[in-house]
Formats: C-alpha cells, structure tokens, sequence
C-alpha cells in the first residue's frame, strides 16, 4: 500500500497548509467585529456569519459523503 | 395501589401509609424530541419567567453563552411547535405592548410605522466606518471561501487517502474558528 501511503501524506500536508490558512482568514474576518474601528448592521453581520456557516457545513458534507471509500478492504 | 388484604391491615395498624410516596416532579421530561427529552412548555417557561429577559435579543445572547438548565431547550419554537408554542414574547413574559395600538391603525399605517422604527438604528451607524467595513469584509469574504471551498476538494478520495478521524478533525477546527467569529460579531 504505497500508493495509499502517498496519498496520506499528500493529504497531510494540504490539509496542514490549507486549514491553517482558512483559519487565518476567518481571523482576519472576526476582526473587522471590532466596533472601535468598523460598524456595521446587524444583517451585515448576520450575512457574514451564515455565508461562512455555509462554507464550512457543505465541506463537512463533502467529507461524510465520501466516508465509505476510506476504509481498506481486508480478508 | 392494588388494594390486598394484608396491605389494608397493616394500614390500619400505621405500618405504612395509605398511598405511595410520590416523586417529586423536579425533572418531568415529557417531550421527547429528537432524542433528547424536555419539560413541558408551561414548566419550562416559568424557569425562563424567572430570568426576566426582557427582549428576544437578550434572550438569543443568553441561551447562546449560558447552560439554559436540565429539559429546557435553546430553540423552544422548535421544540414546542405545535405543543403549547406561542411566541417569543409569551414565552420571555413580555407584554405586547405594540399590538394593542396596531389594532386601532390601519393597514398602511402600520408600513410607515414600521420603517420609521427601522431608521433609528441605520443612522446610529458611523457611515465612514460602515465604508471600511464593506470595502475590506468584500475584498475579504471572497478569499476565505475559496480557502475553504479548497479543504473541501481534500475529501476527493481518489487523489488523497484520509481517515475519518482527520476529517473529523478539520471540521472541528473550522467550527471552532466560526464560532469565535460568531461571538465576536454577537459581542456589539
């Protein structure tokens, strides 16, 4: 199974990078909440929140959708 | 109590009393839903009463950051829809004070009404920083959901080999990241 073990640490690394740089950026958008230098409705506010929700429920659907094909078949 | 002989007599004789202890109604799940039980809707709104939130956004925030207490739910509308559901206000204990008027205003008289109460809070915004606000949240959002859309190409198995546990896992840190955004947000 080395092919497997390939793709695992393809998945590794992307996953690292990728994540980590979602993550900085959902930073950055939670601080544009500070009132002290921006202001903003509070239907802004919610259209941020749920276009992220969004986002983030349809990958965890792509993730479970596909949980079937991980699993090795063994004997 | 199944009436016995023997228990009458040792009742005569103060043995044991003539009807069973009752438990106490502390916990009275009577609503199952979706798996998790909950109190009735009269119960649970008098433990909410108690509170004295006096507006539904008051009441968003704390049923948000706080432990409501055993069997009441943070989404009573839809737990009790169709059991005893009335409104936010019933259920908060606030009095409709605005209904009473509406009755007495015509119908288009309640629009202008409406818009009028809606105005107050877009002026109170800083028009400048309300400009920052969507310059940078537009230059922005586009960005992060692509950063997000491109985790969710990782699920394609044919290229990636993953366990369920480092799926699990990624989702679990995005969560993370958008609850803190929500709560930033819901501070102000």
């Amino acid at each position: 199974m080395v092919n497997n073990n390939q793709k695992k640490e393809k998945f590794i690394e992307l996953a690292k990078s990728r994540v980590n740089r979602a993550i900085n950026m959902i930073r950055l958008i939670s601080n544009l909440a500070n009132k002290s230098h921006y202001d903003y409705t509070p239907e802004q506010a919610k259209k941020i929140i749920k276009a992220l929700n969004d986002e983030v429920r349809s990958v965890e659907a792509k993730f479970a959708s596909k949980k079937r094909g991980t699993e090795e078949f063994t004997l | 109590m199944i009436s016995n002989p023997y228990n009458e007599e040792l009742i005569r004789m103060g043995v044991i009393r003539e009807k069973p202890i009752s438990f106490k109604k502390t916990v009275s799940a009577k609503y199952v839903f979706k798996g998790k039980k909950y109190l009735s809707y009269e119960d649970a709104r008098k433990k909410i009463l108690s509170l004295k939130l006096d507006s539904v956004d008051a009441w968003r925030k704390y049923a948000f950051s706080n432990y409501l207490g055993a069997g009441i739910p943070d989404n009573p509308d839809v737990v009790y829809y169709g059991r005893g559901w009335v409104n936010y206000n019933h259920w908060l204990g606030i009095q409709e004070k605005s209904k009473t008027k509406k009755t007495f205003v015509k119908s288009k008289k309640i629009k202008k009404f409406l818009i009028v109460k809606k105005s107050p809070t877009v002026q109170k915004i800083n028009t400048d920083k309300n400009k920052k606000f969507i310059k940078l949240s537009e230059k922005r959002m586009p960005k992060t959901i692509k950063a997000i859309k491109l985790i969710g190409n990782l699920s394609n198995t044919s290229n990636y080999f993953y366990s369920e546990a480092d799926s699990k896992k990624i989702n679990k840190e995005l969560k993370k990241a958008i609850k803190i955004l929500k709560k930033n947000y819901l501070k102000n």
